[in-house]
């Protein structure tokens, strides 16, 4: 069993770095099948999970440095992704 | 006691963003709404002990359930807070399950499994969510509370994570993998 408070950067604190990330993906995945039936009302609730996507690849991109260093996801971009969903939805 | 608007500003930019997109009408309610959630999730970073964030919570929980109705607490936000539950009808339920996950937040017990993992995200992200469906269109937010959960705990694993080395400086882990 390891945490990711005591583990150090090394290979298994990569594998729960790795696991949680998958988790991540996976409710992402099952939302974006989900969303595209979702009325146009309902859009500003989701739209802070239509970052998470692009959270979860600079957490990969990252890697161990998360365990070291905050991750962050420009506000530019944070908008941008937004405004994208908030025009186009998740079709 | 800053006006929720400041709140969600400065502490919770993403979802201040998401609000600007809402009906001009419902942005006062959502941005209680997030307001509120900012506070509960900042609770662990202003008490010392567990037991001064549980009284806190506590507060939330006796301060919420009394009603609209009610005198009022003095509290800017929780009183703002007492109209929106009422103008939009929502369960007080929901707002119990948020304060109940926050309190895993007072403790650094990690959470033991996945499923436990993706309990306290879906009660604090995807409670979320609902709640502000709810505000949105309530007809059509029945029909959604599967995405929310999801959408919930994408962003609350995507949170955690950003976060990690704060996490890891008060201790606090998550998950054990």
């Amino acid at each position: 069993m390891e945490d990711l408070t005591a583990t150090e950067p090394g290979a298994a604190a990569s594998r729960v770095l790795a696991a949680m990330i998958a988790l991540g993906r996976d409710h992402v995945s099952k939302f974006e099948e989900l969303a595209v039936r979702l009325p146009p009302s309902l859009r500003p609730a989701f739209l802070p999970a239509a970052t998470a996507n692009s959270w979860l690849d600079a957490l990969e991109r990252a890697g161990d440095d998360v365990l070291q260093r905050p991750v962050f996801l420009s506000p530019l971009r944070q908008s941008a992704i937004a405004l994208r969903r908030a025009t186009f939805g998740w079709r | 006691m800053e006006p929720a608007t400041d709140i969600v500003r400065k502490h919770d930019r993403l979802r201040f963003t998401s609000t600007l997109y809402a009906p001009k009408e419902k942005r006062p309610a959502l941005l209680a709404l997030y307001a509120f959630n900012v506070e509960i999730a900042r609770i662990r970073d202003l008490v010392n002990e567990p037991m001064a964030g549980e009284m806190r919570l506590q507060w939330w929980r006796d301060a919420l359930s009394a009603g609209d109705g009610e005198t009022a607490t003095g509290h800017m936000l929780a009183d703002e807070l007492r109209q929106v539950i009422t103008l939009y009808n929502l369960p007080l339920a929901a707002f119990d399950n948020l304060l109940e996950a926050r309190r895993i937040d007072l403790y650094s017990d990690p959470l033991p499994s996945r499923n436990d993992l993706e309990g306290y995200c879906g009660d604090t992200g995807g409670g979320l969510v609902q709640l502000s469906n709810l505000i949105l269109d309530p007809e059509a937010a029945s029909a959604a509370g599967e995405a929310a959960g999801h959408a919930g705990c994408a962003l609350a694993i995507s949170g955690i994570l950003s976060l990690l080395p704060v996490n890891r400086l008060r201790g606090q882990c998550f998950y054990t993998g």
